[in-house]
């Protein structure tokens, strides 16, 4: 330092160069953040042996269950600790590898005291200010003026903090706008920066290596850069930067800006949004935005949990398929589940009660009966091998029964008598028996079919 | 038979802040100038898409280097992003 010594810019310099060597300590003392954590995993694992050790357990099976409980409590406590442990060491490995490697290399990651006054020097000659807030402990200089396409930002400050520094903290700057009429889209004055927040992009790693070198200068000229380059990829797109309508609200999804009237909110998220970008729902009366209805179709369910309208004919996720008595599209409330054909069209409630009531197989079905079958809960009797009639008339047509289920006689062979479908049936029904013996299913499908057994017996009179 | 004397050459520290932001001391002949640096360096950019600075200082494209001197590029345009 050659020439006549800037007293403000040693002061400024003075600062900076403590807090690079503060930086050095300071990745020692973060080791220290675990700490907390550690005791606290420590301590549960203390109180769970307390307790481990205090169990009354007995040499019974309920006793052995509950030990075995114990066990597996008290290992999730060991394997939190032996996990804090390890991120322990591993943090101390990292630290003295930093610590090792500070004083090596080309270019020390603590510059020295005249280099920091150069650093210094040369932010007020580039940008004209570098000031220093010693309550604040930050150093505060400005972008030179930013303009992208025919838009003004004006210029930035660019505010480093000397505590964040000193932890080594890789968000150790703000960005602001000097200017109050800087151009502003919600919490964004830049396309790249939101909130204070600069996306680095394509000058990441430059940044990042300029901080590890301690060329604070060089920080501040790539972000001076960044500021000044519109890239591909921004938080807010450049053109929406030129309006001058001053909006109550922003679309959540298009940003968009909105005035009051104008405003809609998804029924399912809450987001403000535009009348573009959501749809209004018939079946729950309300707004709905894509996104929510393409989560909902993604997982078949109600974009709108309240929503007992799913499948209608209103419905926005899906349409269900007509029901095929009554040629009618039900919600998915209003469908008995068939779980013997559950890809096919279900019955609505209304068409399953009836058919059940008159004992009407439905059309589409030949396992009527059969447990999973939709008309067992509207009383459709459970058909097993007690009451299960060979044959029987439904809807003017004869069906008789194999032991893959209820078929319409025109699809046997011809020379297939009823007789022969008898001694079928009773073939099947033996072999079900022994398999069934010990079936508490079975036992139970026959309670269930007492009551109507006298029915049947009606049916297969009728029809023998 | 003419004595050859050995071409001198000078030490600069070398710091590239483009990409991944190298620095690196190296030797070139004395009287080398800050332009013909750059394009041994820095073949394929061209002058008007980086700032070249001599400590710390813009320097022209005649500036001669001199030993011990810093001389820093910074790309004029850097592509943020989200």
């Amino acid at each position: 330092m050659a020439s006549k010594i800037n007293k403000r810019f040693m002061k400024v310099a003075k600062r900076l160069h403590t807090a690079f060597e503060r930086r050095i300590v300071g990745a020692y003392k973060t080791i220290f953040d675990t700490f907390p954590d550690m005791s606290e995993a420590w301590l549960g694992l203390l109180r769970e042996k307390t307790r481990v050790e205090a169990a009354d357990i007995r040499p019974t099976q309920e006793g052995m269950r509950e030990a075995q409980r114990l066990l597996r409590q008290l290992r999730g406590y060991v394997c939190a600790v032996k996990n804090n442990s390890g991120y322990l060491v591993q943090r101390i490995d990292n630290c003295s590898q930093e610590l090792s490697g500070a004083d090596t290399g080309d270019y020390s990651t603590v510059p020295s005291l005249t280099d920091c006054y150069d650093q210094i020097k040369a932010l007020e000659s580039e940008f004209g200010t570098c000031q220093l807030n010693t309550q604040l402990n930050t150093i505060t200089t400005m972008s030179h003026d930013v303009q992208l396409g025919n838009i003004t930002f004006g210029r930035y400050y660019i505010q480093i903090d000397l505590d964040k520094l000193e932890q080594n903290n890789h968000s150790f700057y703000r960005v602001t706008p000097v200017s109050e009429e800087c151009p502003t889209v919600g919490e964004s004055t830049h396309p790249h920066l939101m909130n204070g927040s600069l996306c680095e992009g394509e000058g990441a790693s430059a940044i990042a290596k300029a901080y590890a070198d301690g060329r604070l200068y060089d920080c501040c000229l790539l972000i001076n850069s960044i500021l000044q380059t519109y890239g591909r990829n921004p938080y807010v797109e450049l053109d929406r930067f030129g309006h001058d309508d001053d909006y109550d609200y922003e679309c959540e999804t298009c940003g968009t800006g909105i005035y009051e009237d104008d405003r809609f909110c998804c029924f399912a998220c809450d987001r403000t949004m535009c009348r573009g970008c959501v749809s209004h729902c018939g079946a729950v009366g309300n707004w709905v935005c894509e996104e929510c209805l393409n989560n909902a179709r993604d997982n078949d369910e109600p974009c709108v949990t309240s929503c007992h309208e799913l499948g209608s004919h209103d419905c926005f996720v899906r349409e269900n398929e007509r029901c095929p008595e009554c040629d009618d599209v039900h919600p998915d409330r209003e469908l008995a589940k068939c779980e013997i054909m559950p890809t096919e069209a279900q019955l609505c409630i209304d068409c399953a009660k009836s058919l059940a009531e008159e004992q009407t197989p439905c059309d589409s079905c030949l396992m009527h009966g059969h447990m999973g079958c939709a008309l067992i809960a509207f009383g459709y009797p459970v058909l097993n091998t007690r009451n299960h009639p060979a044959c029987v008339t439904a809807r003017g047509r004869q069906h008789m029964h194999h032991n893959l289920g209820w078929h319409h006689v025109g699809l046997f062979h011809p020379a297939q008598t009823e007789g022969d479908a008898r001694a079928d049936f009773q073939a099947y029904g033996q072999f079900l028996d022994a398999r069934n013996r010990t079936d508490y299913t079975r036992r139970q499908r026959e309670g269930l079919t007492m009551v109507n057994s006298q029915q049947l017996a009606a049916l297969v009179g009728e029809n023998s | 038979m003419a004595k050859r004397t050995a071409k001198k050459t000078i030490d600069v520290l070398w710091l590239n802040n483009d990409g991944g932001g190298y620095a690196e001391k190296i030797r070139v002949p004395d009287g080398t100038t800050v332009e013909q640096l750059r394009k041994k360096k820095l073949p394929e950019n061209d002058s008007e898409s980086c700032t070249i600075r001599v400590n710390r200082d813009i320097a022209a494209a005649s500036q001669k280097l001199r030993a011990g001197d810093r001389i820093s590029v910074t790309p004029k345009n850097v592509a943020g992003a989200r």
